[in-house]
């Protein structure tokens, strides 16, 4: 399974324990937005795998700096899908043929619609780092 | 044919180490140079000299790889006389006392890369003998050094900690244009605090050492590992410059100067709040060390802060315990009491709030204790 790291590069005002916790409040109010992308991504949904997706995401999305320096430059964000796809392939079997990119896809597309809800409503712009 | 240098490429490292024998030379020849015995100074003088050694990262040389060490040195060495020649005759200075200087810096360091691996194995060396006084079980992870040039730093050098495969690897940057006399002489103090603050950090032995590393970074404004133990490692580094960097006590002075001007600036940063205060309680707790602890006072904070450093817990221990200082120590001056006169009661109270800490590490949102009532022999709460 490919590793699903990203980088990115925030201001100084923002650790990655506080986008962290944005993160989760965003994604506890986000029920309909993630039944969407499971809905396009799965031939069937029920409630259960949407709570099921919603505890995944607390207990298994990583959000941590990485690296430190005495330039803020030199440490970026780091975000890291892969515990949280590992976490979700086994609760797609009933939902999913090919669980594993479908789990990708999945944790993408839910990460993708948190970010950009932190730029929309808490002003957390995150720019891919190069 | 280019070789790296620990990362810089041959040109890189032929400029940075002759700008660094060039400024040690105008700093072993500072006095005579630019004052006089009326008290008089000439800091145009100065700003000359500097100004001619900073443009050395354009000169032409740099362009030809296969010019050698020596060959170069000797480039420059022309270049330093022909600009200056004439600005020293008019100010009627001794150029040959300078380039004599420069000439024997040259070839006592004959490179930037070692001489700065030479500082990093004799931080190490001080590192171990601190760490052997840990309360806690301590496996230093393999530390790997690494310098690069990165043209867009704003700063002539900074650093960077990162882990791979359970090493921490340090990386020097330098940005030769802005390479200047307070770079260099800052560069002690950058190495200095990736080692103290981040390769040191969350390498306490409590599983037989895990392979993968526990660390993985922090935040720039940390107050932590970035504000507390900034100043803790300037501490340290201020007291051992001889040990770490000796040289002559006109360089040593010169290197203690510029490291401390480099930190009082990442430390007044006024966007870096957190990392301020982080500084500042370090400061603080030093001085309730010192009216308690008295002669104690050094050792201890040194001890507690790396006893705190290596544990593996989450960060917000560490930032709690920075808040918890602050505010214990602020606004009021509290009297607590008698000097301590026993170690015995140093020892048993440092351990106790070691054994606090460690119990309580994943806890980090319910801990809250009264460190200074602690350490004053009063109960945790």
């Amino acid at each position: 399974m490919e590793n699903e790291e990203l980088l990115y590069d925030v201001s100084i005002d923002w650790d990655a324990r506080a986008i962290k916790a944005r993160t989760l409040a965003l994604a506890s109010d986000s029920s309909d937005e993630i039944n969407q992308i499971l809905s396009q991504n799965c031939k069937a949904v029920d409630v259960n795998l949407l709570v099921q997706i919603q505890n995944a995401i607390r207990n298994h999305l990583k959000i941590e700096e990485k690296g430190a320096g005495t330039d803020p430059g030199t440490v970026a964000l780091l975000v890291s899908l892969t515990p949280f796809v590992k976490a979700i392939v086994p609760l797609l079997k009933p939902f999913a043929e090919n669980m594993a990119d479908v789990a990708r896809k999945i944790a993408l597309d839910i990460w993708n619609m948190l970010k950009k809800k932190l730029g929309d409503h808490e002003h957390i712009r995150l720019r891919n780092r190069k | 044919m280019n070789t790296e240098h620990f990362g810089l490429l041959d040109s890189d490292e032929k400029v940075l180490t002759a700008k660094a024998a060039a400024f040690r030379a105008v700093a072993l020849n500072e006095k005579h140079m630019f004052t006089d015995t009326s008290g008089s100074q000439r800091s145009q003088a100065k700003t000359e000299v500097l100004r001619t050694i900073y443009s050395l990262h354009a000169f032409d040389q740099v362009l030809n790889n296969a010019t050698s060490s020596e060959e170069f040195l000797s480039n420059v060495r022309q270049y330093l006389s022909n600009s200056l020649t004439v600005y020293f005759e008019r100010q009627s200075l001794s150029l040959s006392d300078f380039i004599s200087s420069f000439d024997g810096e040259a070839r006592r360091y004959k490179s930037i890369a070692h001489e700065v691996d030479d500082w990093l194995k004799r931080l190490m060396k001080l590192t171990r003998e601190h760490l052997r006084r840990s309360a806690f079980s301590v496996k230093i992870p393999p530390i790997r050094l690494n310098l690069t040039v990165d043209d867009q730093q704003s700063k002539g050098v900074a650093g960077k900690t990162d882990h791979e495969n359970g090493d921490r690897l340090i990386t020097i940057l330098f940005n030769p244009a802005k390479f200047t006399l307070e770079s260099y002489f800052a560069l002690p103090c950058v190495l200095s605090h990736e080692l103290w603050c981040h390769a040191l950090a969350c390498c306490h032995d409590e599983d037989n050492f895990v392979r993968e590393s526990k660390w993985n970074g922090c935040s720039p404004a940390d107050s932590w590992e970035e504000g507390w133990m900034d100043h803790l490692q300037f501490q340290i580094l201020e007291n051992e410059m001889s040990a770490i960097a000796p040289n002559a006590a006109a360089l040593e002075a010169l290197f203690a100067q510029c490291s401390l001007g480099y930190l009082s600036a990442r430390h007044a940063d006024q966007s870096m709040i957190s990392r301020g205060i982080g500084a500042r309680a370090c400061y603080a707790f030093h001085r309730f060390l010192r009216q308690y602890y008295r002669g104690l006072a050094d050792d201890l904070l040194i001890q507690i802060s790396l006893d705190i450093n290596v544990l593996t817990c989450e960060n917000e221990l560490k930032q709690n315990f920075v808040s918890w200082i602050w505010e214990s120590l602020n606004p009021d001056t509290a009297d607590y009491g008698k000097p301590v006169e026993s170690t015995f009661a140093l020892v048993e109270r440092r351990n106790r709030l070691d054994q606090v800490l460690l119990a309580n590490k994943t806890k980090a949102e319910s801990l809250k204790i009264n460190i200074i009532n602690l350490l004053a022999g009063g109960h945790q709460n």
